[in-house]
């Protein structure tokens, strides 16, 4: 689903690469925990996938497409397979909790009778049907995640991407917010996590690629990574 | 679906940026209404040129027995001889004089008196004060330099007088006039340019999340800009509208109501009417939407990325 191949990013010519050859798989159905300080280059990461950057040397690939030679008039295209979630949710706060789901929907022309179906198949699949006609300042922040989760996963895209989803969240609201993204691994959809939230990735027990100063420092899968951890005695 | 969509962002936008929309349409009514004002005192000068040119003569007045102080005129009041001398050359003139007729003192007496009726100084004027003349009409008033270089100081020839040489003083300030409407409409396009481009600015700033969303989720460029464009583009054509507008109010009591059906012809100044605000309001309205359009998409491409 997503292939980096001895990818490098510079934002400046000269300056200190954000990402250094990296090269790593994740595979369709996958589910990942992106993990590293900040400045680590996950965010980097994740805007090579959806071509808010371009890589300067290398190659990406995600979903079949070479992003290099993708034109910018595909870009949309690319990112209508892919959803986005956010730390801080960006929810439109004029809008209700269906409107805001629907809105992704909406700029893509999807037909009227279509959306009210997926935005209900969508709340429902985060838990939160009901609070439809909710605003977010209506919401907890659980909830608010939730709703940006659905927005992301209403036009069924097959790659979801989440950038510090928890960061802003209590552990317990954490923990159902991942479940919710395992729930939605489930159905097949692929998932790449960037977090800093260590207690997650230890009791989520994922793959986990850990990132530092741009350079790929540690890729394990399951509980690979926990054993060590607890081999050194930090767990 | 979609264009319900993108009608409803744009209501939304209008109605959460009015101040700035309402600036826009200021700005763009403001320098449509200097450029119709300039188009119009063009047409003005053109209509009025060819009104009064049409009717202009050069007059070749004979010499009077007083006027001896004159070179040409030193043996006294012209004579037969000078007269037909003069006539034949302005029949050798060929086809730039169309139309020639000789005016004696008497007739032009007559003429005077009856002008100047109920006039003071009618009784100073005595019936053979005033010179005769021949008068010339010109196939191409445009040359009248010509006839009066031919005449000027021929023996018998009082003076050579062209009625253009006052109508083009007139000329000249509603040229002056004209280009001055125009050139403060080019600094108000100007304006309009820099505030259409900051108001994209703003707006597009005012509602990043929105656009972020957009981008995320999928959307085309198009679908992300055309809201913003129809904003914009709205508020310039309305005010080119509103423009249009004052325009008419302009001509219709400002020009017509003072000037036209006043005067001996009924056509002193004023030439233009409602009719030609109708001409030049479509150029204005397209004008104003191709700008705004180009402004509008240039400033997005720049300042909100894809």
């Amino acid at each position: 689903m997503i292939s980096f191949d001895q990818v490098t990013k510079r934002y400046q010519a000269g300056a200190e690469p954000a990402l250094e050859d990296i090269s790593v798989e994740i595979e369709r159905g996958e589910f990942a925990f992106l993990i590293g300080a900040s400045g680590s280059g996950k965010s980097t990461m994740m805007k090579l996938v959806t071509r808010q950057v371009a890589a300067t040397r290398g190659t990406v690939m995600v979903a079949g497409r070479d992003l290099r030679t993708l034109p910018d008039r595909k870009v949309p295209a690319l990112r209508r397979d892919i959803g986005v979630v956010f730390q801080d949710f960006r929810l439109l706060e004029n809008k209700t909790v269906h409107q805001n789901v629907a809105f992704a929907l909406q700029v893509l022309g999807v037909k009227r009778r279509k959306i009210r179906q997926l935005v209900a198949e969508s709340l429902e699949l985060v838990g939160l049907d009901g609070k439809a006609r909710r605003r977010p300042h209506e919401l907890s922040g659980g909830e608010q995640q939730r709703v940006a989760i659905a927005r992301a996963m209403v036009k069924q895209p097959q790659l979801l991407l989440a950038d510090e989803p928890t960061g802003n969240l209590d552990p317990e609201t954490s923990d159902e917010i991942v479940k919710v993204l395992q729930r939605i691994n489930k159905t097949g959809t692929t998932l790449l996590v960037a977090t800093h939230d260590q207690r997650i990735v230890d009791d989520f027990r994922q793959r986990v690629i850990e990132l530092s100063h741009g350079q790929l420092v540690r890729d394990e899968s399951g509980g690979a990574y926990l054993r060590e951890r607890r081999g050194r005695g930090e767990g | 679906m979609r264009l319900l969509f993108i009608l409803g962002e744009t209501w939304q936008g209008i109605r959460r940026n009015a101040s700035m929309i309402v600036s826009v349409l200021l700005v763009s009514m403001i320098s449509m209404f200097f450029l119709g004002s300039g188009l119009l005192a063009q047409r003005e000068v053109n209509l009025a040129k060819g009104y009064w040119y049409d009717k202009v003569e050069v007059s070749v007045f004979l010499c009077t027995p007083d006027a001896t102080n004159v070179p040409s005129c030193s043996e006294g009041a012209v004579t037969p001889a000078q007269q037909s001398q003069i006539r034949r050359d302005l029949v050798g003139m060929g086809p730039l004089v169309e139309n020639l007729y000789y005016e004696s003192s008497a007739q032009a007496y007559n003429r005077f008196k009856a002008q100047m009726q109920g006039s003071p100084y009618l009784s100073d004027v005595s019936p053979t004060s005033l010179p005769s003349s021949f008068r010339v009409k010109l196939s191409d008033p445009g040359r009248y330099a010509d006839v009066v270089a031919r005449m000027d100081g021929q023996p018998g020839v009082l003076a050579v007088s062209d009625q253009r040489q006052v109508l083009d003083t007139f000329f000249k300030l509603l040229g002056v006039l004209s280009v001055g409407a125009v050139g403060l409409a080019v600094l108000m396009t100007v304006c309009a340019v820099l505030l259409i481009s900051t108001t994209v600015r703003q707006v597009a700033f005012s509602r990043r999340k929105q656009v972020e969303i957009m981008r995320l989720v999928g959307a085309s460029a198009f679908v992300i800009y055309v809201p913003f464009v129809i904003e914009i583009v709205l508020a310039t054509v309305v005010g080119a509208a509103l423009a249009t507008g004052l325009l008419w109010l302009l001509v219709h009591y400002g020009v017509s109501e003072l000037f036209n059906g006043r005067g001996s012809n009924g056509d002193v100044i004023a030439l233009i009417g409602t009719g030609d605000v109708w001409r030049v309001a479509p150029w204005l309205i397209l004008g104003a939407a191709m700008l705004s359009l180009i402004v509008s998409w240039f400033s997005l491409r720049r300042q909100v990325r894809v």
